[in-house]
């Protein structure tokens, strides 16, 4: 079968962006949006749809195997990991974007230091050890597995950089903390969690749907405001 | 900058390193392709093992254990210090917030493949994801204070060595193009090899080898490279292996064969009741023979349909969801077909005791490190080789601080040979890494590992490489030189040209290069201490 790699190009942060198309051929039906970026990059040379040489195209992966976020991307407008999605089942045309809630670096790689800047400026971290035991090791657990890969934010309808919402890749890694020493931490994390995590949140649950760690955010949430903010307003 | 600790590489090894060394008073960088979240520490997933009750017995036990599975070629003073010290780095990661499984108040803890006991706390199949999540949380307290500065997105171009000292290394921004010279002592802590096998390993991609491959092209000595570990139950997924964890085994999966159209469970029919919990090494070479024998299938099995219901839900959940993803088969309900495929590289920078290299100022953590693990590694002994390493590395570096910031380092500028080209494409990538698998499959010879060796070096004649290519070819030969020198079978290497164990060479595998030829020696293993 024969598909068409449409992928939104940049060359850097203030070039022009431009749309570059790529054949595809393929009998694997399996084939991920990211082996085929893989196979792309290794002809030599890599020509596009109208037979001009193009350079490799930018995108970011790691692990192949949905464990480390890297490869978060819009495939046909909805942000996924390219090592999980599959290329076939959107018909002979692919497009691909980078995430456009972050800055773009080239192509397809953006830069999402936000994430971690926005974790730091809460003061996400113990205050005191933790304590661990079977009746928290569920949730601790789960609030272990957030990739910090974007998806979450690329989908918020009320996640804008540069405003008090930080969303759900902020709420992950602090319901970890909340859990490990059974309260919201010292006064600064216990104000930020209220003032950018839930007071923005507008519940839509979009977050969770798109999550490639499957983690039930909203759950996390609800667990975190019931039993660390038993007096929250 | 001002002079920091310089870690390279923020995976287990290097946060362990990170907070240690804030610990001690010392700043340091991260410098790093990616941020933590993407390590390939996140991938680990059977466990960390370390005898919590302390015992003087358990403890031996844990020592003897590493031992024999590394075929008595770890340095006995290194494993006698890391299974001395895991009760206490568990304990520590418990601090920071690891769930690790626990029962009746109890942590739990699993049984890996050669081990005599159940000695590994696990977090599910995703402990290391687990552990990593508390490091990096630790990690962002000391970076908030300035302790810790990160740099993300950097390529490490090459170290900055004048004489036998190392005074720093020069680091190139992905983003923007633009080359740093840190001056410091510097941590290597850049994880293994798989890198180098595109396509045949269980590890991520960016782990090239290529900090490994720059340094030793700049003098520092590797040790061991011919100890690769081929764990025995993977499956191809679209650019890579996916691994079938050890904790599957422990938890009743059993590897299977078709002999004679019947099912064959050989490794219980050949090592006894047991057999399915023997290390790795010996596994995948099982499975090779059983690939040679005519009276049977081509294709092995791991039938999990026996674990149980409580084990899937709370131990094995990952995995199972993988198979289902990737493969459409319910493992509890159906045999998982496998292959050996390359997972952990025992060799690395060769190390002393301290993580100190054979450059002052220079150390090695983490898998990129050679130490602990001997001809094969254990299961459960990677993490805590990693956070250990990397504790033991930052704790040296901060005791000769002193002595760095005393040092005639000069001027960095002169120091730096080259800018490089850290650029390593594809299509290389993928010959390089045809040649290296050729030669260096599970069982070798030294006709196999001669003609990868002239395919390598043809392959630098042919094509117009970049430096790192360069480098990584050069990394190639000197794996290959290894295992052509190593004329026995010892763990991980097995030569079907020599297929015995010599005492001869119960020696380190020391490679140099001097900038015209890689030269091989064996060195005398430190005598044993007493417990």
């Amino acid at each position: 079968m024969n598909i068409h790699i449409k992928i939104l190009r940049r060359k850097g942060p203030d070039a022009p962006p431009f749309w570059q198309t790529f054949l595809y051929e393929t009998e694997e039906t399996e084939i991920t949006v990211a082996a085929a970026l893989e196979d792309l990059n290794s002809r030599e040379p890599l020509t596009d749809i109208e037979g001009e040489q193009a350079d490799p195209v930018q995108w970011e992966c790691n692990c192949l195997q949905k464990k480390c976020g890297a490869c978060a991307m819009l495939v046909n407008d909805f942000p996924v990991l390219a090592c999980e999605e599959k290329l076939c089942g959107h018909g002979d045309t692919v497009v691909l974007e980078p995430l456009r809630k972050f800055p773009v670096v080239r192509d397809l790689i953006v830069d999402r230091s936000v994430m971690s800047e926005n974790l730091k400026e809460m003061n996400v971290w113990l205050s005191r050890e933790a304590d661990v035991s079977e009746d928290n090791q569920e949730e601790l657990f789960t609030a272990s597995q957030c990739l910090q890969c974007g998806c979450c934010l690329e989908i918020c309808t009320s996640y804008v950089d540069g405003t008090d919402f930080y969303g759900m890749s902020a709420l992950v890694p602090a319901a970890r903390i909340c859990g490990a020493q059974r309260d919201c931490g010292d006064g600064h994390m216990r104000e930020s969690c209220q003032t950018h995590i839930f007071e923005g949140c507008q519940g839509f649950n979009a977050c969770e749907h798109v999550c490639p760690a499957g983690i039930p955010v909203t759950r996390l949430m609800a667990h975190m405001m019931q039993t660390y903010w038993p007096d929250r307003k | 900058m001002e002079e920091r600790l310089i870690i390279v590489g923020a995976g287990l090894a290097g946060l362990s390193a990170a907070i240690t060394a804030a610990q001690k008073g010392m700043k340091s960088v991260l410098v790093s392709l990616q941020p933590s979240e993407r390590a390939q520490s996140v991938l680990a997933e059977g466990g960390i093992s370390g005898e919590l009750s302390g015992s003087a017995e358990g403890l031996e036990q844990h020592f003897q254990d590493t031992m024999k599975a590394g075929g008595y070629l770890a340095d006995p003073e290194g494993v006698r210090r890391l299974v001395n010290a895991a009760p206490e780095v568990i304990r520590r990661l418990r601090q920071l917030g690891t769930a690790f499984q626990m029962e009746n108040g109890k942590l739990v803890c699993r049984r890996m493949g050669g081990h005599s006991r159940e000695r590994t706390v696990f977090v599910k199949d995703q402990t290391g994801k687990a552990i990593m999540s508390a490091l990096i949380d630790e990690v962002r307290k000391y970076e908030n204070e300035k302790t810790v500065l990160r740099m993300p997105h950097h390529d490490f171009l090459e170290l900055m060595i004048q004489g036998n000292l190392c005074c720093g290394c020069a680091v190139k921004d992905r983003y923007t193009g633009e080359i740093r010279r840190l001056k410091g002592p510097v941590i290597l802590a850049s994880g293994g090899l798989s890198g180098l096998f595109p396509g045949c390993a269980t590890g991520t991609v960016h782990n090239t080898g290529i900090v490994t491959a720059a340094a030793f092209r700049q003098g520092v000595e590797l040790a061991n490279l011919e100890f690769i570990q081929y764990h025995p139950t993977t499956f191809q997924i679209p650019g890579k292996r996916c691994l079938v964890s050890e904790a599957a085994r422990s938890e009743g999966g059993r590897l299977m064969a078709r002999r004679n159209q019947s099912k064959w469970y050989f490794m219980e029919d050949i090592y006894g009741e047991d057999g399915n919990l023997a290390p790795r090494d010996v596994i995948s070479r099982e499975m090779e023979k059983i690939y040679r024998r005519p009276d049977c299938d081509h294709q092995i099995w791991m039938d999990m349909t026996a674990v149980p219901s409580e084990a899937w839900k709370n131990k094995l959940s990952g995995m199972r969801r993988e198979c289902m993803d990737y493969l459409q088969i319910d493992p509890a309900k159906n045999p998982v077909p496998v292959e050996p495929g390359v997972h952990y590289f025992m060799g690395g920078i060769l190390t002393d005791i301290y993580h100190r290299t054979s450059k002052r100022f220079l150390y090695a953590a983490g898998e990129c490190a050679c130490q602990y693990h001997g001809a094969n590694r254990l299961g459960g002994n990677s993490m805590l080789g990693a956070v250990f390493g990397g504790m033991t590395a930052a704790a040296q570096a901060a005791a000769e601080w002193g002595k760095f910031a005393a040092s005639d380092t000069g001027s960095l500028q002169s120091a730096c040979e080259q800018d490089g080209d850290g650029s390593l494409r594809s299509g290389i990538k993928r010959k390089i890494g045809d040649i290296l698998y050729q030669g260096m499959g599970i069982i070798r010879s030294e006709e196999g590992l001669n003609r990868s060796l002239a395919a390598l070096k043809a392959l630098g004649k042919s094509e117009t490489l970049t430096q790192a290519e360069t480098d990584e070819g050069l990394l190639g030969m000197a794996m290959l030189r290894a295992a052509l020198e190593r004329r026995e079978s010892r763990g991980a290497h097995w030569r079907e040209d020599y297929p015995e164990s010599q005492e001869a060479f119960r020696k380190t595998t020391v490679v140099s290069y001097d900038g015209q030829q890689i030269r091989v020696r064996f060195r005398q293993l430190p005598e044993p201490m007493e417990g």
